[in-house]
Parts: C-alpha cells; structure tokens; sequence
C-alpha cells in the first residue's frame, strides 16, 4: 500500500435551512495514495460537491458547518485550523477545478495576469519572471500560441480553452492534490476527451493525486484508481475501479450502471431506477435506498446498513452482505 | 413499398446577422441543410453545441423564419405560411424542450398546463377536460393527486413528464424532441427515455430527436443525421452510423464518449482544436481545420455528399467507394 495523502475520517457536513437541518454528508470516510485518482460518483444532490467543499473548507458558513469528524491532509486534521491556514494549503497543496471555468476566473484581468499571480504570490517572483511562467503553464495544457494567449482576458477564450486555464492556475503551485469538480460537464464531446486526455497526461508527469468528480460512469471508468458510489450524502459503495466495475456489490450501483446507455448495447428498454432520489429533508427509514431497492426487504426498512467490507478493500452499504440477510 | 416523407428538409439555411461595428456579418447557423423524415420513424439529429441542431427544429415548426430553402410538411411546403394557414398544422406538431422549467408558467397548476392546448384545441366540457388530463397524466406516470400542483414542487424528471403530456394531448403526428433528458439525472434519464419509447409505440408518432449524447441517440434514433457546424457530415441507418461511420468526425465523436468496459480511452483519437465560429467558417470542408486526416485539397473544395447506398450518405472527399483511398 502506498503512502496515504488524503485521509478522511467520518465526516459530517450539515446545512441549516428554513426546512430544517439537511445532512448533506452523512458520516463518509475513504483515503487517497499519494499518486492515484479517487472517483466519487453519485447522482446530482448526493453529496459530492459538498464533500469537496469541505475538504476545501470552502462552505458557505455558518448556514453550512463540517458537523463531526477529520480530515486529515499528510496528517494534519485540516478541520482544525484556521482560515488563515487554511489559505496556505488551498495555494501551495490543494487546487480545486469547478465545473463551470467562470467561476474560477476574473473577467477583468487576462488570463496571463492570473496564472502569473500565483508564481508572484507563491514564489515570490518578479512580474517579468512570472509572466514567463504563465506563458509556460499556457504551453503545457495545450494552449497554442501561449505568447499571444497570455494576454486574452477569458471571455476571448473558447469552454475548453478556459477550462485549460483553470487547470494551468490549478496546477502553477504544483499541487499535491487537485479536486477536479464536473470538470468536464458543459464541455461537447470532443473537447471534453481533449480536457481528460490533459488531466490524465498531466498527473502523470506530474504525479499529482486527484479527486475526480462526476455523475458519469464512464469517465470514472477512464480515470480513477479506486471509486466512491455516493447516495443521499452516504458512502454506498467503494473498492477498485476494477472491483466496483466488474463485481458490482450494491444494488444503486447496480442501477446506474444498467441505466446507462450504451454505445455497445442494443437492448430496447433501459432498466431503471424506480422513483427519485429522496429530499433530505426526509430521508427514509433503515436503508435510504429501500424505497427505490428491488431487493428490498422488512429488514431494509428498519434497520440502517452500515458499509461493510465484503472482499478485501470492497465495501457495500447493504444488508445482502450481511449475516442477518441470511438468517431471513 | 414507399415509405410516406412527413417533413422534408431542403437545402436550409438560416443566417443570424450578428451586431458588429459597420460591417454587416451573419452567422451561418444552417448553411445548406437537407433530410426527410419519414412517418413513424425517430430521427436522430447529432452534433456538438453550436452546430445547428435547435435551430433545423425550430425551422421545421416554424418558430423562426429561415433565409433559403424549404420545409415540407405532408404534401404542403410551409416554409412561406402565414400563422393564420400554420394554425391547423400546429396541432400536429409539438416540441418538447431540454429546460421543462422555461416553458412551465409556474402560476399554473398541472391541470391548466395540461388542459392547455385541449381547450385550444377546442374541447369545453370540464369533466370531459379533466377526465383527459387525468387520462394523460396516467399515461405519462403522473400520479392522479399531483394534478393541483405547481411546476416548482416537481422535480425534473417531473417535469418533464409534465410537458411530454402537453406535447401528446392533441395527438400531434410529428413531435421535435430537443434535448428532453440531457439536464436529467442517469436514473430519471433512463426512465424518460422508456416513456418517449413507449408513447411513439402507443401512438404512432414521429420523432425527430436532437442531442449531442451519442449514447442516447443509439438508444432512440432508427435514423441518424450528424451535423457539424450548420452542415451535415454524414447520415444514414443506426447501424451504418454506428457499425461503420464513414465521416472522420462521426468517427471522432464515436470514440470521444467515454465508455464502461472500453479501453478506446487508450485509442482514441482526439480532435484538436475548438469548433470554429459559423461567423466566416472554415472554406472548402468546414470540418478540415479539425480533420486528422485532412489534406490540402479539403481546405479549398467542398466535399460532395457520397451516396455509400441502403440511404448512407457522406460528405468527405474521401470516402466514396472509387475515390482514392488516404487511410
Ligand atoms: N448552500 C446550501 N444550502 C442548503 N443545502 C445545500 C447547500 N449546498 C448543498 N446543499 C444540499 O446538499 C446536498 C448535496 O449537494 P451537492 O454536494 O451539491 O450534490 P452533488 O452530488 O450534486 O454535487 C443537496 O441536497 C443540496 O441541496
Ligand atoms: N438568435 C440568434 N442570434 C444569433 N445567432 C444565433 C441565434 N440563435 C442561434 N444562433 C447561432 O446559431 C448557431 C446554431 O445554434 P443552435 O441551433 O442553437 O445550435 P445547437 O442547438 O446545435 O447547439 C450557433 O452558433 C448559435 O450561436
Ligand atoms: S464569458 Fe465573458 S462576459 Fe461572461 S463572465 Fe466570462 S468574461 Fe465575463
Ligand atoms: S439494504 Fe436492502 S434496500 Fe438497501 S440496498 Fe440493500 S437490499 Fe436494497
Ligand atoms: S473532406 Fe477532408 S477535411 Fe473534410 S472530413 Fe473529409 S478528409 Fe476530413
Ligand atoms: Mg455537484
Ligand atoms: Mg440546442
């Protein structure tokens, strides 16, 4: 097992609204190798930008709060300190990309005087020097003519053009974690095979760990070592890319991945998920799968699952795996 | 036996003029586009954002003027009709949009969105009004009790379902599907789908049904039109476009979609570029500045439309049976 970068522990993040209190993230605990891409998946309000919010320690607070439990960077619980320190790691150790280039970037300064920024107010450097650097960083994702790009404010720039972007200021502190959020979502086809072929090439060479996260199978299946199936803000499933593809153990998994369709599939009629994923608000006894669960038993809606460790490294959060399943 | 053209399509073209000092400029959003739709059948019309698919639907139920060509539906050409000669065609023509928010009055409830275009359509009596609205929510999987409902407690595959019982109460022939589940959620996408599958069965309806998700597309579409920037590259049977895409950019947009159990991620091949502006488009083929096989010959002339036969049709200079063979 390789050297753990990211460990989180339990974590618990709330919203307070005029509904009540919406456990956004309800008790998730995975960790990352230093090197290696985790991918969460989940369908849209299961909790997964709210996950990278809060290892960003970027929410809205106080309506948003991480309620319980650690996250720990190399070690260090990143729920302990301050804002102020918590700038220094969002700088100089963790980067995030959004889905949605814009809010990343300022309209009125050029792309080159933001990148540049960074190695400014990182590294200290002149604003000559620094300028080089951006024009640098603009060449390594892909942009060409970087020399005349540098001076292109965003809105001169294409989507993917400043997707590219976001990734170059990502990346210009050399980061050891990036979260990339939906990075691809409002990115065509094509341009969104450039933006994951970048990524892929750039973790490499850089050796990066990354956070990719996205509601769509299929990249997962491209990019990520290991996996997380999110569902109403819980962890239901986790394990190997390989693992979670190929044994499947959950039965939301399950689901989502007959939902699909597929370039290689020719049947007439999609399996579905019955129903719609449940309102925070009120989140079902037991299982909070069961209402939509075609497996579902008495037992699934009383008792609540926990995530069980089914083979080594392969966890479901479901009572088919568990002895009282088996009892009847 | 001859299949019956429901629409045809015939060298279309709709420019935008676009603001700029002095200079008159337009934007070429369709620059000569033409297919058929035949009766019964889903047409599958496919492209990356900005090529023109909105713009072809819209042309066909005349929602916007175009600036050449025609649209045919049966046997009367409507592309010149006034609203008064369209008025009893819109009732065989309905749209379903991507954003069911944009087109759902939220001060309505689900009855007056429903019983909307029947009241148009002429039907008064209010236990007949409501025991059809009642009779399409079933048919669309609306529970009965929401029926006094507001569009916002729904959610969007809700809604959806909401504007698919809209677009079905008059019985229209042809129905423009654009978008309908790309903003949905894997698990409602799927369930969408079945439904729009189910009610062409049931109804016999005609779809021409626009996405750029080329997995939906394969799911739905008998027929597939693809188009790239206000053209069309290559059409044909499902199989055809699926099995043996003739076109480098159908081709290219195959193996861009990232796939469960494929390892193309490792073979594909990437597009480089950005899609070009149809504001002064690439000359020659408009595809070359993207075009891995490219040559000199594709920035200068346009490529004719090759009949590859059983109603395959590609635009390339090279992809014809006796043209030079470059891969
Ligand atoms: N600022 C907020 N206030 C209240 N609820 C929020 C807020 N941000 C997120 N949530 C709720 O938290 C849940 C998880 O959201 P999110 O992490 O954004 O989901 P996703 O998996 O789509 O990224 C959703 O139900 C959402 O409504
Ligand atoms: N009202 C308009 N004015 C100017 N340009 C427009 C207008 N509507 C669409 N366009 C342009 O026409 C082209 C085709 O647009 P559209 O049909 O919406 O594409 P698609 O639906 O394939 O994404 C785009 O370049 C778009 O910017
Ligand atoms: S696209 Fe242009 S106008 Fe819109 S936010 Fe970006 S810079 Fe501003
Ligand atoms: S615990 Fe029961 S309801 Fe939940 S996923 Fe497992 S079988 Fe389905
Ligand atoms: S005509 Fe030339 S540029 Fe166009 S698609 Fe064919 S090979 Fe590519
Ligand atoms: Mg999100
Ligand atoms: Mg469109």
């Amino acid at each position: 097992m390789g050297e753990v970068l990211l460990e989180v522990k339990d974590l618990r993040t709330q919203f307070s609204t005029e509904h009540g209190i919406a456990p956004a993230v309800d008790g998730i605990s995975f960790q990352l190798e230093k090197g290696k891409t985790l991918g969460i998946v989940g369908e849209s309000g299961s909790g997964k930008s709210v996950t990278s919010l809060s290892i960003m320690r970027l929410l809205q607070e106080p309506a948003g709060r991480i309620a319980g439990g650690q996250i720990l960077f190399k070690g260090e619980d990143l729920v302990k300190l301050s804002e102020k320190e918590m700038q220094n790691i969002r700088g100089a150790h963790i980067s995030m990309i959004f889905q949605e280039p814009m809010t990343a970037l300022n309209p009125v300064y050029t792309v080159g005087e933001q990148i540049a920024k960074v190695f400014m107010v990182r590294q200290k450097m002149k604003k000559k020097q620094a300028r080089q650097k951006a024009i640098e960083m603009l060449a390594l994702v892909g942009i060409p003519s970087p020399e005349t790009r540098v001076d292109n404010y965003p809105h001169q720039l294409s989507g993917g053009m400043r997707q590219r972007v976001v990734i170059a200021i990502a990346l210009a502190c050399n980061p050891e974690l990036l979260i990339a959020d939906e990075p691809t979502t409002a990115l065509d086809v094509t341009i969104q095979a450039q933006i994951l072929e970048l990524m892929k090439n750039l973790q490499k060479k850089l050796k990066t760990s990354m956070i990719m996260i996205t509601h769509d199978l299929g990249i997962i299946y491209e990019m990520a070592d290991e996996v997380l199936v999110m569902y109403c803000g819980q962890i239901v499933e986790s394990g190997s890319m390989q693992e979670v593809f190929h044994h499947m153990l959950h039965p939301y998994t399950e689901g989502l991945m007959h939902s699909i369709p597929r370039l290689s599939d020719e049947a007439e009629e999609l399996s579905t998920i019955e129903g719609i994923v449940p309102s925070l608000y009120e989140l079902p006894k037991g299982c909070r799968f069961h209402p939509r669960c075609p497996y579902a038993r008495k037992l699934c809606q009383t008792e609540e699952p926990e995530l069980l460790e089914v083979s080594p490294g392969h966890c479901s959060r479901c009572h088919r795996y568990s002895d009282m399943w088996k009892e009847g | 036996m001859e299949q019956e053209k429901l629409v045809q399509v015939k060298n279309l073209k709709k420019y935008y003029p676009v603001g700029g000092m002095g200079k008159k400029k337009v934007a070429k959003a369709l620059d000569g586009v033409s297919f058929d739709i035949y009766a019964g059948e889903t047409l599958g019309l496919v492209g990356e954002s900005g090529c023109g698919k909105t713009t072809v639907g819209r042309a066909i139920l005349r929602l916007i003027s175009v600036t050449e060509g025609e649209i045919w539906f049966e046997d009367q050409n409507i592309t010149n009709y006034s609203e008064k000669q369209m008025r009893p065609l819109r009732s065989q023509m309905q749209i379903i949009f991507q954003d069911p928010y944009g087109c759902l009055d939220p001060r309505k409830t689900v009855y007056d969105l429903i019983a909307a275009p029947l009241k148009l359509h002429g039907l008064k009596d209010r236990e007949e009004l409501r025991s059809r609205v009642l009779e399409l929510m079933e048919e669309v999987g609306l529970r009965a009790d929401y029926i006094d409902r507001y569009p916002h407690e729904f959610s969007g595959g809700q809604r959806q379902r909401i504007g698919i019982a809209r677009a079905i109460a008059i019985n229209p022939r042809l129905i423009v599907c654009d978008e309908p589940v790309s903003a949905l959620d894997v698990s409602v996408q799927a369930q969408v789908i079945n439904l729009i599958r189910k009610l062409q069965k049931e109804h016999g309806l005609t779809y021409l049904f626009i996405s750029h998700d080329l997995r939906v597309i394969k799911h739905l579409c008998d027929r597939i039109v693809v188009m790239y920037l206000g053209t069309i590259v290559e059409s044909g049977k499902k199989e055809d476009i699926y099995r043996t895409p003739a076109h480098p950019y159908t081709k290219a947009l195959l193996s861009a979609v990232p796939e469960i159990g494929s390892d193309m991620g490792k073979t594909r091949t990437i597009l480089q570029g950005d899609i070009p502006s149809p504001i002064d488009p690439p000359e020659g083929c408009r595809f070359h500045t993207r075009c891995p096989v490219a040559t000199e010959k594709c920035a200068k002339e346009i490529p004719p439309c090759v009949d590859l036969g059983g109603g395959h049709f590609c635009c390339c200079h090279y992809c014809g049976n006796d043209s030079e063979n470059i891969r």
